[in-house]
């Protein structure tokens, strides 16, 4: 069976909301569909490619100053193009800076608040905390890049399901979606995601993932 | 007979409040009186003929400022202070309107206060502290911080505004960073002699070069158990603290160092010893209290820090445990930064945020018992479980949560702490 690689970059560094979570979720996801889930340290283009999914969290401003050297370091272009992944926060700020035919962004008035956004139709709920223009989900390349931070595929099941297939698809491996320990997952997941929207989502209705 | 109008007004704010909900109720009367009587608070603590002490960072001050106080009391003097729960503006507002006589005068020679690290600045704009203790820089309410270097910036005012001696962390390189700025007051560091263990201490990096830390005029050198040593400007103090974790006898040396600048020649070491070995703790850090004849300890948690330090110390063997998120805690995203590798399980999960608790938890393999936002609820079915073979019963809290089980429980003064 084919381990499916879950990256992550500079984790200690950009974990500043529990971004890392994302990676957790989606580990434990994948675990309880039949996979075989590794987490390893991407310091390096060719170890980029070489993971099925790919994530670059938010770090505090001391963090990302450090980090430039080695963001700037990695051909972005050719992860993007191939390789599944999440930014949140200052890392969807660095992608948007950086990253083929990027515009850039603007400051502006913070805001600081749960919100439903979307992606394509999907609706999804997080926290945004940022001054800048950037929308609060968007695609760049092969990723979902969000300003919402935070364990964003914890709180969304159905992202966090689009996010496992992307990694499956790229590992080359067929998830079990009829396997007991997934389904008991996803119903505690959709059992708890739901109670936040509930209470977050300001009427917003929760979109459960059902399988099928 | 300038202020008689407003602090009039302001307590029959305040009787009004504690009619409908006993043992709270401190921040609308603090804020009508701040909006009434805005220069009360300059000439409030201009009138201390000792100065004001602000003990402020993210976190520790309220440990270290009950601790100073203390002290300072012990030695005679008459000291005006806030309660925890009051330490940003409108609290100390709310503190005059508790302390004063209906003109609007508070006795007392000097004003000891733990300052919120967000409002700190804001207010040394109106009254310069003499001291000040900077107790360190965590990543803490990112929600309404952003950044730690937002609160770094925001504790080098403090910094700049403090006119004689500026007591600072010297194992937090955001505190070296203030002092490299420029500064009226003489600065005085304490810290730990074990570097291993302040790393340990979770204070923000900056990812630059390290400092060099500074020579410490107090200094722990050594914690087993609860039993701490400090040495202080060259006499070395030992005794019990009220509460389990390094954290608490980092805040025992920022005190020491604390008084000592307050007190000079004035400090008998041996009373502060006594002192600090008799405190009881603030009330949520390791408190004990007896509950329906059966003893609870509780743990207060405010941020990443706070949290994993407290859950690293919890005893081995732990059992019936409750863990409540609430109000407080705006964005719960935090809670993932936590490694709850020594919570070996939790019995109930309760609190406004129960949902996010129980989302993070369930994802590191701790099933709760029950999950519920009714905090009673939740109460009188832990209290209902067998009693725990091998351990005290536990409740893990923010603080809004807290606040609400201790008035659900009638504990209606923040005072009310044994040790």
């Amino acid at each position: 069976m084919n381990q499916i690689v879950l990256g992550t970059i500079a984790a200690n560094k950009m974990n500043l909301n529990g971004d890392q979570g994302n990676l957790l979720a989606l580990k434990r996801f994948l675990e309880a569909a039949g996979q075989s889930v590794r987490v390893v340290s991407v310091t390096s283009t060719e170890e980029a490619l070489k993971c099925h999914f790919l994530l670059l969290g938010h770090g505090s401003i001391a963090a990302m100053e450090s980090l430039s050297s080695s963001l700037a370091a990695i051909n972005w272009s050719s992860v993007l193009d191939s390789v599944p992944g999440l930014s949140v926060g200052s890392g969807t700020e660095w992608l948007a800076q950086i990253a083929p035919g990027a515009t850039g962004f603007k400051r502006t008035e913070r805001v600081s608040e749960f919100k439903v956004a979307n992606l394509g139709s999907m609706p999804v709920l997080g926290y945004r905390n940022s001054d800048t223009t950037l929308p609060d989900l968007t695609f760049n390349g092969s990723f979902i890049c969000a300003m919402l931070h935070g364990p964003v595929l914890a709180k969304n099941p159905m992202l966090l399901a689009r996010a496992a297939r992307a990694a499956a698809t790229k590992a080359g491996v067929q998830l079990d979606f009829s396997s007991d320990s997934l389904k008991d997952w996803i119903a505690t997941l959709n059992r708890i995601s739901q109670q936040i929207w509930e209470l977050e989502a300001e009427g917003a209705d929760y979109p459960a993932l059902e399988l099928g | 007979m300038r202020y008689l109008p407003a602090i009039v007004i302001g307590r029959l704010v305040r009787f009004g409040v504690r009619l409908v909900r006993p043992g709270g109720g401190s921040a609308l009367p603090g804020l009508v009186l701040s909006k009434i009587a805005p220069g009360i608070l300059r000439r409030t603590f201009d009138r201390f003929t000792d100065g004001l002490v602000v003990i402020t960072g993210s976190a520790g001050k309220s440990t270290t400022t009950k601790m100073v106080v203390a002290i300072a009391r012990a030695h005679g003097l008459e000291v005006f202070t806030n309660p925890t729960t009051a330490n940003i503006k409108q609290g100390f507002y709310a503190s005059i309107l508790e302390r004063s006589n209906l003109l609007g005068k508070v006795p007392g020679q000097v004003a000891i206060l733990e300052m919120d690290e967000g409002h700190a600045a804001e207010l040394v704009a109106e009254v310069a502290p003499r001291i000040s203790t900077i107790m360190n820089v965590v990543e803490d309410q990112l929600d309404r911080f952003v950044d730690p270097a937002v609160v770094r910036e925001k504790l080098g005012v403090v910094a700049s505004a403090t006119t004689e001696d500026l007591i600072m962390n010297a194992d937090d390189q955001n505190l070296l960073m203030i002092a490299q700025g420029e500064l009226a007051a003489s600065v005085h560091w304490f810290g730990l002699a074990d570097k291993k263990a302040a790393a340990k201490l979770g204070y923000a990096e900056t990812y630059l070069p390290p400092l060099t830390s500074p020579n410490t005029t107090s200094t722990v050198l050594e914690l087993a158990e609860k039993q701490v040593k400090i040495a202080c400007h060259g006499k070395m103090v030992g005794f019990e603290l009220p509460s389990r974790g390094m954290h608490f006898a980092v805040d025992a040396a920022a005190a020491l160092e604390t008084v000592k600048q307050l007190l000079g020649d004035r400090l008998d070491m041996e009373l502060a010893r006594k002192t600090l070995a008799e405190l009881p703790p603030v009330f949520a850090r390791g408190e004990v209290v007896e509950i329906r004849g059966v003893p609870v300890e509780f743990i207060l948690v405010q941020n990443p820090i706070s949290t994993q330090l407290n859950l690293d110390n919890l005893p081995k063997n732990l059992e019936r445990i409750m863990f409540a998120i609430g109000r407080d805690v705006h964005d719960p995203s935090w809670l993932w930064t936590v490694q709850p590798n020594n919570l070996p399980t939790v019995d109930v999960v309760t609190g406004f945020n129960v949902a996010e608790a129980e989302l993070w938890l369930s994802h590191h393999g701790i099933l709760p018992g029950l999950a519920t936002d009714d905090l009673e609820v939740a109460f009188d079915h832990w209290l209902a479980l067998p009693e725990p073979e091998h351990s005290m019963r536990t409740v893990i809290f923010s603080a809004d949560a807290m606040r609400r089980i201790r008035r659900m429980l009638g504990f209606t003064s923040p005072e009310e702490v044994q040790r």
